[in-house]
């Protein structure tokens, strides 16, 4: 009740509130007239502000303008978003304050206009003639069509749908760019009509549909909007035609003929045929919708594939624009129908296209792709249109100039002119060249794409590729993908988008070894033992190293001057990457051989004990595993057979039971006889149990018999008894059931393992080296002797510098000898050139700085023992193959080879020239020195 | 009694429990059965009748902090409040001998929330039909309804009910205060716009939704167009009706002494059309909701090409256009889900998207809208929505007022609600704590004049937290 007594005053207030909004209302109303006019003349000049009033100069190889040839070496300037000039670089005045933007990759054409596509539009309207429904309307401005810029295409036109007989009109916007409203070029570029067999299939619809206002309508069966004949919806489009001309509208009312009027005011009827049939009654159905127009109207065929009668009118050809779609899916292949051999060979596309162009279409063939995913491969598909003899200008046209002449936009896109959009692309080579990308694409100046390196390859070429000394590549490249060499011959495939580095005249050669270094710890080193590990202390962007690598070595052996103490072998990269530790170990042979040599020789026995107590445990646990499975498996046999023989004496035992129940039940025990009557039944819980009921009179076997739970474990531990009574031979013996079980055979015994002594185990076995430093010649010979005869270990010989004087027995022997770094020397009025004895003596050798930041020289000094007559193959062995060798690291250093790490030396010419010098280094896959930067 | 058990229950019996309780009080309201609600529902309702009487003599609220959102708080403050609207306020005003006195120390007291966009609160969102610009949600609002209790349990004392986002024109809204039992009494604003939404309905491309929907408002406008050439007298006839449209209440039968009667689809017609024309006439705002962001783009064309009075219901992803609504300066309700992680398609990497700081970083002014589902936590809250703007940047005034005085400013009716001053509705909040703390509690909700909920008197509140009391 009390809220009836408020009704009134309530209302009251609403009333003076209506009166109040009114009023706001009307102010609010001017203000957002304002507020429009306002903005708009904002976004006027947003496109201004965007691009700060800048010029910038673009600098390009070339210049594909869409109209003419190519501009070499040409500079265009925009400014707020246009181009305001575009010629060759020095022909144009390039203002002061200009922005330079140099383009690398060079070649530059128009952004392609593509004269028909579906981008963006998801459905068709359910309803077959819809001139009303604009495609500009299902235009996402927001959506992500970096997939198509990508590809080059800047500007689209987009249908508002494909399978309906008219579905609407159609729009050309660009797919990029900051001012949303600047972005629609067209809103109402063609009315789209569609004769080909994809409108025949439109869906039934109800008719008349469900009104707004739900009147008690009968629902109607649905009925077919349009026959699946070519004479039925051509009847039916003339009927439509008709109506616009009378202004009747036909009975259904549902056709909006206005729409239709306003559309076919765009000037443009884009009219989809693809079989002759379809091209001839588009023809007659252009003719008759231009009779009853004031204006002049446009034809577009598109979707053609058949040309033959068009052809036959000079008048259609003069008239109409064309937009071909290959039927061709890039890099997939289809089943064509075989054709009729009798008739005139069909004629392909690009044959029509060059015919067209031939006889007057000059500018209004153009092409689009069979479907919109096929649009990434359009720089391919336009291609093939060269097949048809049209020059690279004119298949540029046919993605450039023609189709934004066709769509009515040639005075914003299509050309790189003053005074048009700066919408352009940046290819990696000339147009239709194999392998040319899109690098970047653009749109009003602005960089909407990039194409980032996105697979880590990169392809080297030079003008000769030594895979090691002996062999060379002319005119080689080696890809490289990561940090190891894919492929490298004279012509190796790669993927399209790998980063090519050209070296014109330049040679690729492995890199460098140094087999005795100081590098790697930023400084010295001292007091080494064997047990030490230096791998975690390699340190990082160390400048000595970023200094030594500039000669090219780009693996190095760190070597200390202790005896024994490990090699380490490492490459030379910003992060020294470790690949062995230890990879060899040094000895020096003791200036007093008389005592030093027994005291050496006693150091490597301990070392050999070692290894061979090693050696035979590693021999020992070969055994023994071998054993165990074999016991494993005789074990599991054993128990097996143990199970049957148990199953079957309980087995025996339960018949033996029942008999004897039935005895008792014959006795009159009522409970024994309940008792069997239960294990008659005969279920596993019974047999189970059954060996306990007899377990008074029998407890051994209730021992021996585990139950299914527990039978692994009591297995095990059979197992275990069975080994300790072998072990311990005074124990008693076992149940006569465990007899003939297998005996586990015994663990062989570890020897004690020594930090100190473990590198001595690699020694011994050969897969790493000794490398001995002998002085003098007796030093020498006592080194081969004992390290080489008596302990037969791989033996590289350090600093002996007169070794040439024993270089037969030396190379029956099987020494190697690391040289350096004096490599040449004056005796006796004799220069002797050690490596090229040793070369000549089929020593194998490889060479070694004993400096840091000196190891940069060493290539200067291996250069002048080439000068001096080694020959350069031998050389260059030595220091990479050879030495990779000695080092047993040839499987992943030492060579240009697939599968290898990519480490490498780019030199302007041939290997140890003296006008040879290192223009980059390569290690692991990065570039670690360029000449000409700083490091 | 009735003044002495509140009182009891004021002295600190309940404990103010934190948000993460609330939630379990949603469980719990929609796990309880229907039943006894109604008997909670109907003692409510006793509850407003009979303190309806009380506030006739003017009610004063004394001692609490006083945020008027439009001028500076006030501290020990005094409301006086009389005949439904705001009397005065301020310090040491003098409180009138009979008026009844609410000792509020210690306590906050803010203007009433405003719920800017809401489908509840009508009996069904949606039509199936595209075209209904003819149904006005005043016909479906039901007063009794969880909706207005959970409002008023939560603040909010004005509700603009629009029809859903799922038909392409909608009804007509209408703003209501939370509180009443009769609709024709809690109606703040008739036709307070019409809903257009651009998200294509019942399977129809977005270009095939927007062309009906141009042909529509075409149509309505050359209609219009036509009916202003025509003949002044059928013009009076039309202007008639349309004004006994607007301002019956609830009396449908106005046109019936015409001597056609016309036919119902006739009549719908008329309606479709009237409101369409009073749409274009700039007369009612077109509330149009944008599902993506390029539904932002169209929507402004639509307002260029109809010259509309716009307001802007975006999805949350339209956070893309932000700018396009910055630089018209167009009112814009934020999407409930305003923090939420989108995988980019390329790259497929998580960016975390925040609506406020998209929004308030393009310079565009928006308000907040909570869930209208119930389920969903956090969001179906308008405190939750300010304190979410808060923690990403935006000032707790700033969030107040666009819980606020903005929102009536958005729907026209800053004049009457919205903020504390001398001669609006009395709708007061009255908080225990710091508006925008999660430890506050609402104690008490005025909707015009009249104390509409109090936390002593919340049957299911105090049920969620005393289960055991619940004996019958």
């Amino acid at each position: 009740m009390s809220d009836l007594r408020h009704v009134s005053p309530v209302h009251m207030l609403l009333i003076w509130i209506a009166t109040l909004v009114k009023q706001s209302v009307r102010q609010i109303a001017v203000r957002m007239c304002l507020l429009a006019i306002l903005s708009a003349a904002l976004v006027q000049s947003a496109p201004a502000m965007a691009a700060d009033g800048a010029v910038h100069a673009f600098f390009a190889r070339q210049l594909w303008t869409g109209a003419s040839d190519p501009i070499i070496d040409a500079v265009m300037l925009v400014s707020e978003g246009q181009i305001t000039a575009v010629g060759k670089r020095g022909e144009i005045e390039i203002p002061a304050t200009a922005i330079r933007v140099d383009l690398p990759a060079g070649v530059v054409v128009p952004g392609f206009v593509i004269a028909e596509s579906s981008i963006g539009i998801a459905q068709d309207d359910e309803r077959t003639l819809t001139p009303e429904v604009r495609a500009v309307d299902g235009f996402d401005l927001f959506a992500d069509y970096s997939r198509y810029l990508s590809a080059g295409i800047t500007t689209v036109q987009i249908s508002p749908g494909q399978q309906r007989l008219m579905p609407g009109q159609t729009a050309v916007v660009k797919l990029a760019g900051e001012d949303p409203s600047s972005r629609i070029l067209s809103s109402t570029e063609s009315l789209r009509i569609i004769l080909s067999r994809e409108s025949a299939s439109a869906p039934r619809i109800y008719e008349p549909p469900v009104g707004a206002v739900s009147v008690d309508n009968p629902l109607d069966p649905t009925i077919p909007q349009v026959s699946q004949s070519l004479s039925a919806r051509m009847a039916g489009l003339r009927a439509v035609f008709a109506a616009v001309r009378t202004g009747k509208q036909d009975e259904s009312g549902r056709l909006d003929l206005d729409a239709l009027r306003l559309a076919l005011k765009s000037g443009r009827i884009r009219i989809s045929a693809s079989t002759e049939a379809e091209i001839r009654a588009a023809g007659l159905l252009f003719d008759e919708i231009q009779n009853g127009q004031d204006a002049r109207l446009h034809l577009i065929l598109s979707g053609c594939d058949q040309l033959k009668t068009v052809l036959q009118n000079e008048a259609r050809i003069a008239s109409t624009g064309f937009v071909l779609k290959p039927q061709i899916k890039p890099g997939q292949v289809s089943n064509p129908a075989v054709p009729d051999f009798d008739a005139e060979p069909e004629k392909e596309i690009w044959e029509f296209a060059a015919e067209l162009l031939q006889r007057g279409a000059k500018d209004a063939v153009a092409i689009t792709a069979d479907a919109d995913s096929d649009l990434d491969d359009i720089l391919f598909l336009a291609g093939l249109f060269k097949r048809g003899g049209l020059s690279d200008v004119q298949t540029l046209q046919l993605l450039t100039s023609n189709p934004a002449r066709m769509l009515g936009v040639s005075e914003k896109v299509g050309t790189l002119a003053a005074g048009r959009d700066a919408d352009f692309v940046v290819l990696t080579g000339a147009p239709f060249d194999s392998g040319t990308l899109v690098q970047s694409t653009w749109v009003n100046g602005r960089q909407v794409f990039d194409r980032e390196a996105s697979s880590r390859q990169t392809l080297l070429k030079a003008s000769s590729v030594y895979i090691n000394g002996q062999h060379q590549i002319m005119g080689g490249s080696v890809l490289i993908a990561g940090s190891q060499i894919r492929s490298v011959g004279s012509k190796v495939s790669a993927p399209a988008d790998v980063t090519i580095r050209d070296f014109p005249g330049a040679v690729i050669i492995p890199g460098f070894v140094d087999l005795g270094t100081g590098l790697g710890f930023g400084g010295a080193v001292s007091r080494i033992s064997l047990s030490t590990k230096l791998g975690d202390r390699l340190a990082s962007d160390d400048p000595a190293i970023a200094y030594a690598r500039q000669g090219g070595v780009t693996t190095a052996v760190f070597a200390a001057s202790d005896s024994p103490s490990p090699l380490l072998v490492f490459k030379l990269g910003d992060k020294p990457r470790l690949l062995k530790e230890p990879a060899g170990i040094r000895f020096s042979m003791p200036a007093n051989l008389t005592s030093g040599v027994p005291a050496l020789s006693k150091t490597l026995a301990a070392g050999k004990a070692y290894a061979d107590a090693w050696t035979k445990y590693e021999a020992e646990m070969v055994a023994y595993k071998k054993a165990m499975t074999e016991y494993e498996a005789e074990l599991a046999r054993f128990e097996a057979k143990q199970k049957a023989a148990a199953e079957k004496a309980a087995a025996e035992k339960a018949a033996a039971e029942k008999t004897a129940g039935q005895k008792t039940t014959a006795a009159g025990d009522g409970s024994s006889g309940q008792e069997a009557g239960k294990s008659e039944s005969g279920d596993d819980k019974s047999s189970e149990r059954l060996p306990e009921k007899p377990g008074a009179n029998s407890p051994d076997s209730n021992q021996e018999k585990p139950t299914a739970e527990d039978k692994q474990d009591a297995a095990k531990e059979t197992a275990e008894k069975s080994t300790a009574a072998s072990d311990s031979s005074g124990k008693k013996a076992e149940d006569a059931q465990n007899a003939g079980a297998p005996v586990k055979p015994a663990e062989p015994r570890k020897p004690a393992q020594s930090a100190a002594m473990e590198p001595y185990r690699e020694l011994m076995a050969g897969r790493i080296p000794a490398v001995v430093e002998a002085n003098d010649l007796k030093a020498v010979s006592a080194a081969v002797k004992l390290f080489r005869e008596e302990f037969k270990l791989a033996t590289i010989l350090v600093g002996a510098e007169q070794c040439y004087r024993l270089a037969d027995e030396l190379r029956e022997s099987g020494v190697s000898i690391s040289v350096g770094p004096t490599m040449v020397r004056r005796v006796e009025n004799e220069v002797i050139n050690l490596p090229q004895v040793l070369s000549s003596h089929q020593i194998p050798f490889a060479f070694q700085s004993n400096a840091t930041t000196g190891v940069r020289q060493l290539p200067l000094a291996v250069q002048y023992a080439v000068f001096r007559g080694l020959s350069a193959e031998d050389a260059l062995d030595g220091f990479t193959s050879s030495a990779a060798e000695l080092l047993s690291l040839q499987s992943t250093i030492g060579s240009l080879e697939a599968g290898k790490d990519a480490d490498l030396v780019v030199l302007s010419g041939p290997p140890f020239e003296s006008a040879s010098e290192v223009m980059a280094v390569m290690i692991d896959g990065e570039w670690v020195y360029e000449r000409g930067e700083n490091p | 009694m009735k003044q002495l058990a509140l009182q009891a229950k004021q002295s600190g019996s309940v404990r103010p429990p934190g948000p993460a309780v609330r939630c379990v009080y949603k469980t719990l309201h929609a796990a309880l059965g229907s039943g006894r609600f109604t008997a909670a529902v109907l003692a409510c309702c006793v509850m407003i009748g009979s303190q309806q009487a009380v506030s006739q003599d003017g009610m004063a609220i004394r001692g609490a902090t006083i945020i008027p959102v439009t001028s500076p708080r006030i501290e020990d403050g005094i409301i006086l409040i009389s005949d439904g609207r705001i009397e005065a306020f301020g310090k040491d005003l003098e409180i009138p001998v009979e008026a009844k006195v609410i000792d509020a120390t210690g306590h906050f007291v803010m203007p009433g929330i405003i719920n800017v966009h809401s489908s509840a609160g009508m009996s069904q969102a949606n039509e199936q039909n595209p075209l209904v610009p003819f149904l006005s949600v005043v016909d479906s609002i039901d007063p009794i309804s969880d909706f207005f209790v959970e409002s008023r349990r939560n603040g909010v004392t004005t509700a603009n009910v629009v029809p859903g986002n799922s038909t392409m024109i909608g009804g007509r809204a209408a703003i209501v205060k939370t509180a009443g039992s009769y609709v024709n009494d809690m109606i703040v604003k008739r036709d307070s716009g019409l809903k257009i939404s651009l998200e294509p309905t019942s399977g129809a491309s977005r270009m095939s939704h927007f062309a009906r929907l141009r042909k529509e408002l075409e149509k309505a406008r050359d209609a219009e167009e036509g009916s202003t050439e025509e003949a002044s007298e059928k013009a009076d006839d039309a202007n008639g009706e349309g004004d006994a449209a607007k301002e019956d209440e609830g009396q449908d039968g106005s046109g019936t002494s015409a001597a056609a009667t016309p036919s119902a689809q006739q009549q719908t017609e008329l309606a479709t059309r009237e409101a369409l024309t009073s749409l274009l006439k700039g007369e009612m705002p077109a509330i149009i909701y944008c599902e993506t962001a390029m539904d932002v783009a169209q929507a402004m064309s639509l307002i260029d090409e109809f010259k509309l009075k716009p307001v802007l219901v975006l999805g949350r992803d339209c956070y893309k256009a932000a700018s396009l609504v910055a630089d018209r300066k167009i009112p814009v309700i934020l999407d409930s889900t305003m923090v939420y992680w989108r995988t980019d398609p390329i790259t497929r990497e998580d960016e975390k998207i925040v609506l406020p700081k998209l929004f308030s970083q393009a310079g565009a002014s928006f308000v907040f809208q909570a869930s209208d589902n119930g389920t969903s936590l956090g969001t179906h809250y308008y405190w939750y929505q300010a304190a979410t703007a808060v923690k990403y940047g935006m000032t707790p005034d700033d969030a107040l007022k666009a819980l606020t005085i903005d929102s009536a400013r958005l729907l026209g009716i800053d004049n009457a609600v919205g903020s504390i001053e001398t001669g609006k509705d009395a709708d007061l909040v009255i908080l225990t704590g710091e508006p925008l703390d999660g430890s506050t509690w609402v104690e008490t909700t005025i909707v015009g004049g009249k104390v509409a909920y109090q936390k002593s008197d919340d049957v299911r509140l105090r049920l969620l937290f005393h289960p055991e009391e619940d004996t019958n």
